[in-house]
């Protein structure tokens, strides 16, 4: 396959991840009604851009230009796939907010997420658990392994599905452009991987700008809400009172 | 007003606050896996492997955690039981125990005298507590109420757990496709031996679910 084509496939690679907020935002609305918060939509397509262009770079000094279209479009496919129920986990968390804990999320999807890829594993591949043979007992890889199966498996996921409960799931996700900023500020940190091209630079510049902006905006919009919502709800409760003391119950009870 | 108003902007910066703490939290994910995938083991590292190890170990750890916590919240609950019976005998009143369950209507019989004994047994506080919670029951209308009360109780229990086992269930499907589909996007798109075994798996894998 030639590198212009591999560049394509990149292109919709990036383009399908970039789409996960912005799925998440629309089903948030139709599904759940939730308001949009001021500058969602260009904040979310500006931010995906500069993750776009940030994935663009990458891939193509990763890339391999040995794949085959087919190969390519199943992965496309599954990407695509992968961003859908990304989204329908974020609704669920918020619908089953009385019905299931955040722990109990959370272990439902450990469990099930260590049992298939071990099975799928030891049929396919078995030999890959033999790396943890090979793995050296170095405070830096034990640190890795703890952040991934302690720091983010077990405390970062219960913290998402509180926030989300809280926020909504769009306007939780409306934010997932700091992943990719933390990513690239800690690998450049720890790895030593740091930004090579122009492109880089400009998307992570276009991100920090777009994430600054909507975070003061938000801040605005929280506040006034929750002015608003208190303000219906001593509506709300006034209208309580005078229903009551018109009711005949309230009558005969004073009396 | 004003002391409400800051409070208020105080929460939403929180918010805030954790939220982006919680998405950088999620970006050291990237890191650790390359870090893992490249300087400890290029070579046979799966994102499988560790994906599911890493689950396991998260699941192991959560697990503990809700062990520890639950033997936290009995030793607490025996406490305050503890404190305030000894309260209510002291003062030789009415029993007050309430060890913050709900009791079940089946009573056993003894009260207790001394506190080695109240420590002992834990069932035997509930029991009085129900014995004189029985005792100033008088009407049969009360009883009745309570009858229905407890069949309501019991239907709205039954209900919850039925839309516990769909949601855990549905949880389940859509979490693991989601993470099985983005592992084998990878594979399809990165440098891999593909198959037509490995579609075969991948697409049982996706109907299983």
């Amino acid at each position: 396959m030639s590198t212009s084509l591999f560049l394509i496939i990149s292109f919709f690679l990036a383009l399908i991840s970039s789409l996960t907020p912005i799925i998440i935002a629309l089903l948030d609305r139709i599904l759940l009604q939730s308001p949009f918060p001021p500058l969602l939509w260009p904040t979310v397509i500006l931010s995906g851009l500069g993750g776009f262009l940030i994935a663009i770079c990458q891939s193509n000094n990763d890339g391999d230009s040995s794949i085959s279209s087919r190969d390519n479009l199943i992965g496309c496919s599954l990407q695509l796939l992968s961003a859908i129920f990304s989204a329908f986990a974020r609704i669920l968390m918020k619908q089953t907010e009385h019905i299931l804990t955040p722990t109990h999320i959370v272990q439902t999807n450990n469990i099930f997420n260590c049992v298939l890829p071990l099975l799928y594993t030891l049929i396919t591949n078995p030999s890959s658990w033999r790396a943890f043979r090979y793995l050296p007992f170095t405070p830096k890889s034990l640190l890795s392994w703890c952040t991934i199966s302690i720091g983010v498996y077990s405390f970062a996921s219960t913290l998402q599905i509180r926030l989300v409960r809280i926020l909504g799931p769009g306007f939780y996700s409306s934010w997932v452009s700091v992943r990719v900023l933390g990513s690239i500020i800690l690998s450049s940190l720890v790895l030593g991987e740091g930004m090579s091209s122009l492109l880089e630079y400009i998307g992570v510049a276009l991100m920090i700008i777009t994430v600054s902006i909507y975070l003061v905006e938000t801040r605005k919009w929280m506040d006034n809400r929750k002015d608003e919502s208190e303000i219906s709800a001593e509506a709300r409760e006034e209208g309580e009172e005078l229903e009551m003391e018109d009711s005949p119950v309230y009558e005969t009870q004073i009396a | 007003m004003e002391t409400k108003t800051t409070t208020q902007a105080t929460r939403t910066n929180k918010l805030l606050l954790l939220t982006l703490f919680n998405h950088a939290s999620w970006s050291t994910l990237h890191v650790a896996a390359r870090y893992l995938q490249v300087y400890a083991e290029p070579a046979k590292f799966d994102s499988q492997t560790l994906l599911s190890s890493a689950k396991g170990s998260a699941a192991i750890f959560l697990y503990l955690i809700g062990i520890i916590n639950s033997w936290c919240v009995k030793n607490d609950t025996i406490n305050s039981s503890l404190s305030s019976t000894n309260t209510s005998l002291g003062v030789g009143a009415t029993y007050l125990v309430d060890g913050g369950h709900d009791g079940d209507p089946d009573s056993s019989d003894g009260s207790n005298d001394t506190d080695e004994s109240i420590i002992s047994n834990n069932d035997n506080l509930q029991s009085t507590y129900q014995q004189s919670s029985l005792l100033s029951v008088t009407s049969s209308q009360q009883n009745h109420d309570r009858n229905h009360s407890s069949e309501a109780k019991h239907m709205i229990e039954s209900e919850l757990r039925r839309q516990k086992i769909k949601y855990t269930l549905l949880f389940a499907i859509v979490s693991t496709t989601r993470a099985s589909s983005n592992i084998a996007s990878s594979k399809y798109t990165y440098p891999y031996n593909i198959s037509e075994f490995h579609i075969g798996l991948v697409i049982i894998l996706i109907c299983l679910q």
